[in-house]
């Protein structure tokens, strides 16, 4: 069996399964990680997800011609609406954010399978409506390249984006007049208030731009994953990503690290079918992997917490002697 | 320019009914720090949220140069030239002192946020004004007394010309208040017009052109600073108020119940504010403690209802040392407490009169068997403290919520005073409730006293606590500064000198308050 995952690790189509199974993760990440930026936890991503994709499916069958590219405006402008409707509940009528996360995921689940059966007559996917996939590119000269090529080149359009996603949203957050002003949201909203910057519309805009990359990732699954969309197709990817934004600690390259982590193991669930180990057993991996790292971080991040509050403490008592010296 | 800043009749009522300023008058030249002095609750803030935008009155008006002005949020008041300078700070700690001083106004270059100019901005503005800040360091990392000068940075930057600063002194160490004024009076020669919150009348009398005293929402008189003294002052901060005297024999205390010894305690910023505290509370007396808030009554009271750990000294009730000991130890001990905050700490809003008073005495076994309650004598008993203590009802299952102040705090002092108890701690237990009310829970408390109770109380009304307290102690800075043993021989005035610091008696007299 060692035998088995050595020559699995040394397959450069394993990395290459890597780089392509982790977009969905890593958008929906980024997007829980922007909201969370502003101290609001988007916990509705998987909802987001699923709702996105199948109306970007139906809105490329019924009126786009078949079109991927349709099919991934329409889940992003979904996305974004979607986001802006946790805003709405959350901060206009102030229901508990995290609930409006769980119902949203809830009508993502459930609304999907329904109207997928509506449209379809299938209650099991839209293999019926055959709207396509975003095209590959290869690159050229990295192409050429051996196993590096094999890794990198040659992907959908989509994973490139995504990836690229990374550098965009870390310019965002913290280089733009917006990342600053959603950054002094989260942490201090009082501050940006006492200046006139209203938290609520800073909230909204950072929700808004969430959806949109949850709408990324829901078009992901079904205009580049696969070509229809399925129930459940995300199959807790959105949650993976929301803990993944938290061992990043919302910021755009840790969470982004993370998230390719948690690709890892979904592509060694993939590749792992033919160990021997059993199929149900290989295909837990991915989520363990998100527990075993949830459980780490919050034992480290525990930890940091107690050894900084003892060196402030230290700091206290040594101003305090500090003080009694003087006088 | 006499009326550069003037507000007029200023009035506002509060929705539960308070009425926070009664037309108040106030008025500021250019170029002067004008002092508003006054008690807590007198109005200041009030007044202050109404001119920086945060509350709107409901009479009078707010004209600057000349031109009535609305200022319906901070923002409109910041494009009038007001800025303020929060007690809280209002920082954003991973931010460097430039990100924080530009928030809001943030300079750009194409898409990108434009830190070189962000920092030059900041430079420039404490080059003019003179303040020493390095625009790249965190906030996070820098002391107290330069996050107060970003604030200040902050209000400037936006062009500000008149600087509110409440209580800006309270959490600077004296060389930092001493830098901070020399700051401000540079600002007043560049002519912005400073308004200076403060209680502390030395500091008034250093750094202020014009003094207005308020006094219960009401504008008293408005002074140079340099025609009076801090006593006058303080006599017009403090007044004379006519209160109903309870009638009361002579205490006659028996045992310690309570005593507390060198105790110093620490807030939760690490400062200390309590300092080398001891006195002792016995049977049958009411020890009275005043100060102006924010002097160590707050963290003192804490400590002894074992809601704050205290880390020097000591607090023994009936003989036992209290540290560590939980919140039902304590009262199994025979401590109860009239907590000063009675929405979040006397009561669950939410639940019913009945199931409020029971609260604390589900061990009782009148109260409980061994698995259900025993609802027929929770009602008999609430029934009949409801009618003892006159709280104004339909029923026992009405609603704490729906009730008035004051019969929430009869609720809360029926709760308490039913409990076992050995030693009553009071804390502002009249405040913001009616007349009737107050009168009921003073003489509730004079007749815990001759039932051989320990009465430690604590109020802002100087008439209560003089009527009330058979040994008077008073704290400034943390410390007990007097004891007054024959407390019907103060007077008022006397006593303003004692709480505002101008006065302190000596160690003998103030050891007098601890019995051995």
């Amino acid at each position: 069996m060692i035998d088995s995952f050595v020559q699995i690790l040394t397959n450069p189509n394993f990395y290459a399964n890597v780089v392509a199974v982790t977009p969905p993760i890593l958008l929906a990440a980024l997007g829980c990680a922007i909201a969370e930026k502003s101290n609001s936890t988007n916990m509705g991503m998987e909802g987001i997800m699923l709702i996105s994709s199948l109306t970007g499916v139906l809105a490329s069958y019924y009126i786009g011609h078949n079109n991927p590219w349709l099919e991934l405006i329409v889940a992003i402008a979904v996305g974004g609406l979607l986001g802006y409707l946790v805003a709405f509940f959350a901060l206009k009528l102030r229901v508990d954010i995290i609930l409006v996360g769980i119902a949203m995921n809830l009508l993502g689940s459930g609304g999907t399978a329904f109207f997928m059966y509506v449209f379809t007559g299938d209650r099991s996917s839209t293999n019926s409506l055959q709207t396509g996939t975003l095209p590959q590119i290869n690159i050229p000269f990295l192409q050429d390249i051996p196993v590096l090529g094999r890794i990198l080149s040659g992907q959908n359009i989509l994973t490139y984006v995504s990836y690229i996603m990374i550098i965009v949203l870390s310019y965002l957050v913290f280089k733009t007049k917006l990342g600053l002003r959603i950054r002094a949201v989260g942490e201090n909203a009082n501050a940006a208030e006492s200046v006139g910057i209203s938290s609520v519309r800073i909230k909204t805009i950072a929700l808004i731009i969430s959806g949109m990359l949850g709408g990324m990732a829901g078009a992901f699954m079904s205009s580049a994953y696969v070509s229809y969309f399925a129930r459940d197709i995300t199959a807790g990817r959105g949650f993976i990503g929301l803990a993944a934004c938290s061992m990043g600690g919302a910021n755009p390259v840790p969470t982004a690290l993370t998230s390719i982590l948690f690709g890892f193991f979904y592509a060694l669930s993939n590749f792992a079918r033919n160990t021997g180990i059993s199929d149900n057993l290989i295909k837990m991996w991915p989520y363990l992997a998100t527990i075993v790292g949830v459980v780490i971080y919050s034992i480290k991040k525990t930890n940091d917490e107690k050894k900084r509050l003892a060196g402030e403490a230290d700091e206290i008592i040594k101003k305090e002697h500090r003080h009694s010296e003087l006088h | 320019m006499d009326n550069y800043l003037v507000m007029e009749n200023i009035t506002k009522v509060y929705d539960n009914g308070i009425m926070a300023n009664d037309h108040v008058n106030f008025s500021a030249r250019q170029g002067e720090i004008h002092a508003i002095c006054g008690e807590n609750g007198a109005g200041k803030s009030t007044l202050m949220k109404m001119l920086f935008g945060i509350e709107q009155p409901d009479h009078g008006q707010i004209i600057i140069k000349g031109k009535p002005v609305h200022l319906t949020s901070p923002t409109k008041a910041i494009e009038e030239g007001i800025g303020m300078v929060h007690q809280h700070f209002m920082l954003v700690p991973s931010f460097t002192v430039a990100e924080n001083v530009i928030l809001g106004i943030e300079p750009v270059k194409g898409m990108k946020f434009d830190m070189n100019k962000a920092i030059e901005m900041t430079e420039e503005v404490c080059k003019k004004y003179g303040f020493d800040i390095n625009p790249r360091a965190r906030v996070q990392d820098i002391t107290v007394g330069v996050k107060q000068k970003v604030e200040i940075v902050k209000a400037l930057v936006k062009g500000c010309e008149i600087l509110i600063l409440d209580e800006p002194t309270a959490v600077l160490t004296p060389q930092e208040t001493a830098e901070l004024f020399v700051q401000l009076k540079l600002l007043r020669e560049t002519g912005h017009t400073i308004i200076f919150i403060s209680h502390k009348l030395n500091e008034v009398k250093e750094l202020c052109d014009r003094v207005t005293v308020i006094r219960k929402g009401r504008t008293v008189g408005v002074y140079n600073v340099a025609d009076v003294t801090e006593a006058d002052i303080s006599r017009a901060m403090v007044g004379v108020d006519v209160v109903l005297e309870i009638p009361k024999d002579e205490a006659k205390p028996k045992e310690n119940v309570l005593v507390v010894k060198d105790l110093g305690v620490y807030n939760d910023a690490g400062k200390k504010v309590v300092k080398n505290v001891s006195f002792s509370v016995r049977e049958g007396e009411i020890v009275g403690i005043a100060g102006v808030e924010g002097n160590g009554q707050r963290e003192l009271i804490d400590s002894i209802a074992g809601l704050h750990v205290y880390s020097e000294g000591s607090i023994k009730l009936l003989g036992e040392e209290i540290h560590g000991k939980s919140i039902k130890e304590l009262r199994q001990l025979g401590l109860v407490h009239v907590p000063e905050d009675r929405m979040t700490l006397g009561i669950a809003g939410s639940m019913s009169v009945k199931d409020n008073m029971i609260a604390d005495k589900l061990d009782d076994e009148r109260y409980t068997g061994k698995i259900l309650n025993k609802p027929k004598n929770i009602k008999e008993d609430t029934d009949k403290w409801i009618k003892d203590y006159l709280v104004l009802c339909k029923n026992g299952d009405q609603q704490v919520n729906n009730l008035s102040g004051g019969n929430i705090q009869k609720v809360v002092v029926a709760r308490e005073f039913t409990s076992y108890n050995r030693l009553l701690i009071c804390d502002q237990p009249t405040r913001g409730i009616d007349v009737g009310a107050s009168q009921f829970i003073r003489e509730r408390l004079v007749k815990m006293r001759d039932d051989g109770k320990a009465v430690l109380l604590i109020s802002a009304d100087l008439g209560e606590i003089l009527n009330l307290s058979d040994i008077l102690l008073v704290m400034y800075g943390g410390e007990i500064v007097a004891c007054f043993k024959d407390v019907k021989s103060i007077t008022e005035e006397e006593l303003g000198y004692y709480m505002l610091g101008i006065k302190k008696m000596s160690e003998e007299e103030i050891g007098g308050a601890l019995h051995a």
